[in-house]
């Protein structure tokens, strides 16, 4: 750490000491957190009466071994997975090509078309999931499997954002490779396969990877949509478990579960969580 | 071998104006005419921005004209759509796919024709000889040289053998070697498959020596059509005069006058006599008596006085004072400055041999072969013949 | 007439051709993008539609009779909907200049150039990578739990600080302190997005005028006062943080939700009319009552920032 900072702190004036007391103290608060949960993930059962120790007695794994026990938390980890899988799989298919119309033909209506797009995107979710409920539970719908509620709900959330992410991946692939194609006498569709997709395969990932997130973590949605059903998915799990058994250390045990491979992902996928982040801000 | 005809072509692009935010029309080509046949070698030049990759993607049926017909092999081909036409192109940009490999690139026509492995593998690598290409052949697009590149995308659009191949500046990112290499590469090529070329380059030598004809563009439209020495030797209007040749062909805005029917070009800096023209040019220019000419001459085309017959030159001297001289090895080209405000190009240059001598700021006599002294209308500019 | 009738026609008649060829030209591209934007135009018009509908009509005793404003009326003048929206309102107000702060302290400590910035930058995204829920419970079970918790503990002189208070403070009894920590956290969360916009307006003030400053011998501070802070580009960042940022703290609820469930925001509200109250009437209502909020408070801070900008331009 110290030599990070030498090339900066070797003339000390107000302006440097201010900036590295914030470097600080911003890290402390950003990590802090992290530790605390992750502290009380390990934490035996003794260490979670006050006065709680800044460091448990006894640490151990016991919760997580407990956890990869429990069929319910199992059940949740695959149900939340399967859902945010399907989510990508239709979000993509749905959306992939979209994006690639909007990036590719230049229609005068088509900025009608983004509106809407965009537009869902401002509804509260805490608002837009009546509406989605209330659908889902008349007499015609309510006979799908919960699963497939949720999938289509979280679909709905993501669109918006593959097709933003992807419209950009597409931007940035010349038209002239596709004219190549049709000139040597490829077809449309053999060119989307073949030219366009392989070229746009990383930035697609990123965009698969960021709705995998977002079907991960959401929570309203799946929360509404499952308020009586058994099986739930991680997040609605964890909410649950909150409520019945205020257990710390396995709730712990079950938040960094939830938040690891987030924390992974996102570090994957840094560069266009920064991209999608900024990209509203010319609006 | 079809031929390729553009009759009444136009191009209109829609543009919406930055200021106003306006739709504005903008005609990229404007009613533009060729005619080029069966197996030609068709050069395209001219500057930036004047519409020669519009033609090829209109040719190639990239986009569609605002009206006017294409017809190629004499079909009317205004909507077919590209890959019912037979052609390769070689993009300005080069296209190359970035996840295939060189050798791939360049098979890609053929495994869409589903050409049997073997005649393709045979084909690739005859290909890539002929373009010097051996040791990039497995290697990815972003791997290679800029120049390698551009000879991959030529390889790819040969592969196939089209009927017609258009190239949009396939040369402009070689060495000087290497480019007089690919030339010779692509005579041979179109001797071989005697397919119709058109090919756009900023090069003037370029476009000259490839082809068989070459057409000079100005603001989307053909200013002169026809063989290289046609061009050069007669060009149709002062565009075309002043965009072949190098240095740049001088012109000196002035006014012809019959004095006692000796017919003489006159102007601010000099007056030349012009009876030694032939009867026929010289009754032409007649008919513009006191009217305003352009005279045109090319810097090769003139001569220090000094240095030539006498006789040759009676009347078609004139004195002025050199500038600049800049030396160019075997030659040199000596700056004036012409003072009269209407002119075209202020600066007058005059290309001699190396070993004339001469010094700045003096003041020489010049002279000139009238043969080769081009007249033209002030007003439209187009030349008197 | 007669003329003009045939000409009508003929023209139509092209018209409606040029739609065909339209259509046809463009199949391909139609049907690649039929599914994906028919479903979320489905829905946004359900949404709309639908709240409209729920909120106009009685969904209590007489199922689906037409009511109207009987709902909005009811929410209106209900104690709990006065309460909740004070409570939003003073949610946003005090959480809108936090959030920019916030972001704004990071931007700046990540737009300096140092060894490991990148790193820096990398562990300031970490709080968006952490599950909202999450970060819930660590807020509201593991540093502010009562009775313990690592925060009263720490008050309380357990570890390496004299004790303050002899008690331990039960949080979730004050209104003050539960949606103190609620937006706490929200800001928590959120902080990354704010500060990479107002990165992305730092660094699009152009290096020019900075060194420009520089070498008329301003200082940091001074630079950043009198050339960042009213540089267009850097107003633009300023009013995307606050334009998008309070739509976010307005349509707050999770946290609210998990941390101050005693203290209702609009949002928490929403859920419990819904859940609890069984009454998708006037959840509907209040949903669109939120929304207009929503709408008004965006139109009102696009109005000030653009007035701002102007003026700053002016000067
Ligand atoms: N898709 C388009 N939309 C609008 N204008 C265009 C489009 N394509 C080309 N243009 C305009 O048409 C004109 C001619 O372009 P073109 O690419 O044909 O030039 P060029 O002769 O090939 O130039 P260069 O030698 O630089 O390649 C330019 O002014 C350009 O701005
Ligand atoms: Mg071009």
């Amino acid at each position: 750490m110290k030599n990070l900072f030498t090339k900066n702190v070797r003339s000390i004036n107000g302006t440097n000491f201010l900036w590295l007391v914030s470097l600080v103290s911003v890290l402390l608060i950003i990590i802090i957190p992290l530790i605390v949960l992750f502290k009380f993930s390990i934490s035996d059962n003794s260490s979670l009466f006050p006065p709680v120790p800044l460091w448990p007695h006894n640490p151990d794994f016991s919760q997580y071994k407990e956890l990869l026990g429990s069929k319910d938390f199992i059940m949740a980890a695959f149900y939340s997975l399967e859902i945010a899988l399907l989510t990508v799989l239709l979000s993509l298919i749905t959306g992939a090509p979209v994006a690639y119309v909007l990036s590719r033909l230049k229609i005068p209506g088509i900025s009608i078309i983004i509106f809407f797009i965009l537009a869902i995107r401002f509804f509260p979710g805490i608002c837009s999931v009546i509406p989605v409920v209330e659908f889902f539970s008349n007499p015609i719908f309510n006979l799908l499997p919960v699963l497939i509620k949720v999938v289509l709900a979280h679909t709905l959330l993501s669109l918006p954002y593959v097709i933003f992410m992807c419209q950009g991946v597409f931007d940035a692939i010349p038209v002239e490779l596709e004219e190549q194609a049709l000139i040597l006498k490829a077809r449309r569709f053999y060119t989307f396969i073949h030219v366009v997709i392989p070229i746009a395969r990383t930035g697609i990932a990123a965009a698969a990877i960021y709705v995998f997130l977002l079907s991960w973590n959401e929570f309203i949605f799946s929360y509404f949509l499952m308020f009586q059903s058994t099986t739930v998915t991680l997040p609605v799990y964890l909410f649950k478990k909150i409520v019945w058994t205020p257990q710390l250390n396995y709730l712990a045990a079950i938040s960094v579960c939830l938040s690891v491979p987030v924390i992974l992902f996102t570090f994957i996928i840094q560069k266009q969580i920064i991209m999608g982040a900024t990209e509203g801000s010319s609006k | 071998m079809p031929e390729v005809k553009l009759e009444n072509l136009v191009k209109v692009y829609k543009e919406i104006d930055k200021d106003t935010g306006k739709i504005r029309h903008n005609a990229v080509i404007d009613n533009l005419d060729m005619d080029i046949n069966d197996g030609e070698f068709i050069t395209l030049v001219g500057e930036s921005g004047c519409g020669k990759s519009t033609v090829l993607r209109l040719i190639a049926g990239l986009d569609e004209p605002t009206s006017g017909n294409i017809y190629i092999d004499g079909k009317l081909s205004n909507s077919l759509s590209p890959k019912d036409r037979d052609i390769g192109m070689v993009f300005q940009s080069y296209a190359l796919f970035p996840h295939m490999t060189v050798e791939a690139n360049i098979g890609f026509g053929l495994k869409i024709k589903r050409v049997p492995d073997k005649e393709k593998k045979e084909k690739i690598s005859r290909i890539l000889s002929g373009l010097r290409l051996e040791n990039e052949a497995v290697k990815m697009p972003s791997m290679i040289s800029g120049g390698q590149r551009q000879r991959v995308a030529v390889g790819r659009a040969m592969a196939t053998e089209p009927d017609i191949l258009l190239m949009d500046e396939p040369l402009s990112n070689l060495d000087a070697r290497l480019r007089s290499d690919m030339r010779t590469e692509f005579k041979h090529l179109h001797k071989d498959q005697q397919n119709t070329i058109i090919y756009v380059t900023h090069d003037q030598v370029e476009a000259m020596t490839l082809g068989d004809r070459m057409a000079i563009m100005n603001k989307g439209i053909i200013e002169q059509f026809g063989t290289s020495d046609e061009i050069y030797f007669h060009p149709a209007n002062i565009f075309v005069a002043g965009f072949i040749g190098e240095p740049r062909m001088n012109f000196i805005s002035g006014e012809i006058i019959n004095e006692k029917g000796v017919v003489y070009f006159s102007s601010a800096n000099l007056k030349l006599g012009l009876s030694d023209l032939p009867e026929k040019k010289l009754a032409q220019l007649n008919d513009f008596n006191k009217k305003k000419v352009i005279m045109g001459v090319r810097p090769q085309d003139i001569y220090l006085y000094d240095h030539r017959k006498v006789s040759l030159f009676r009347q078609n001297r004139f004195k002025m004072k050199i500038d600049v001289i800049l030396p160019l090895g075997p030659r040199k080209i000596i700056v004036s400055r012409l003072d009269s405000p209407d002119e075209v190009d202020m600066n007058f240059h005059v290309e001699l041999d190396n070993d004339i001598i001469c010094r700045e700021d003096e003041l020489v006599e010049f002279g000139m072969d009238l043969n080769y002294v081009h007249f033209f209308d002030f007003e439209d500019k187009k030349a008197i013949v | 007439m007669n003329i003009y009738k045939t000409d009508l026609i003929k023209k139509l008649g092209t018209n409606l051709f040029l739609i065909r060829l339209f259509f046809v030209k463009h199949i391909f591209a139609l049907c690649l993008i039929l599914p994906g934007v028919s479903y979320i135009l489905f829905f946004t018009i359900l949404i709309c539609f639908s709240l409209i509908n729920l909120s106009l009509s009685d969904q209590v005793n007489n199922i689906g009779q037409f009511t109207c404003l009987a709902n909005y009326s009811a929410i209106i003048m209900s104690p709990e909907f006065r309460e909740s929206l004070i409570r939003t309102i003073a949610f946003v107000s005090i959480g809108i200049p936090l959030q920019l702060f916030a972001g704004l302290v990071c931007a700046l400590i990540v737009n300096r150039e140092f060894s490991g910035r990148g790193i820096v930058r990398s562990l300031f995204l970490i709080p968006i990578a952490i599950p909202s829920l999450v970060t819930a419970i660590i807020v509201s079970k593991m540093l502010f739990q009562f009775p313990g918790g690592h925060i009263n503990d720490l008050l309380m002189g357990n570890y390496f600080l004299p004790a303050i208070i002899s008690e331990p403070v039960n949080w979730y009894n004050s209104q003050f302190f539960s949606l103190g920590l609620a937006l706490c956290a929200k800001i928590w969360r959120d902080m990354p997005i704010s500060m990479l916009i107002l990165l992305a307006g730092l660094q699009s003030v152009p290096k020019d005028h900075l060194e420009a400053a520089k070498t008329m011998g301003a200082g940091s501070i001074r630079t950043f006062f009198y050339i960042i802070v009213p540089h267009p580009n850097f107003i633009v960042a300023i009013s995307a943080v606050l334009v998008l940022r309070s739509i976010e703290i307005w349509k707050a609820f999770l946290f609210p939700y998990v941390i101050a469930p005693t203290y209702q925001v609009l949002g928490v509200l929403i859920e419990y009319l819904y859940h609890e109250a069984r009454d998708p009437g006037q959840t509907s209502a209040l949903a669109v009552i939120l929304m207009a909020l929503i709408l008004i408070a965006k139109v009102l801070i696009g109005f000030i920032t653009g007035r701002v900008e102007r003026y700053l331009i002016k000067v």
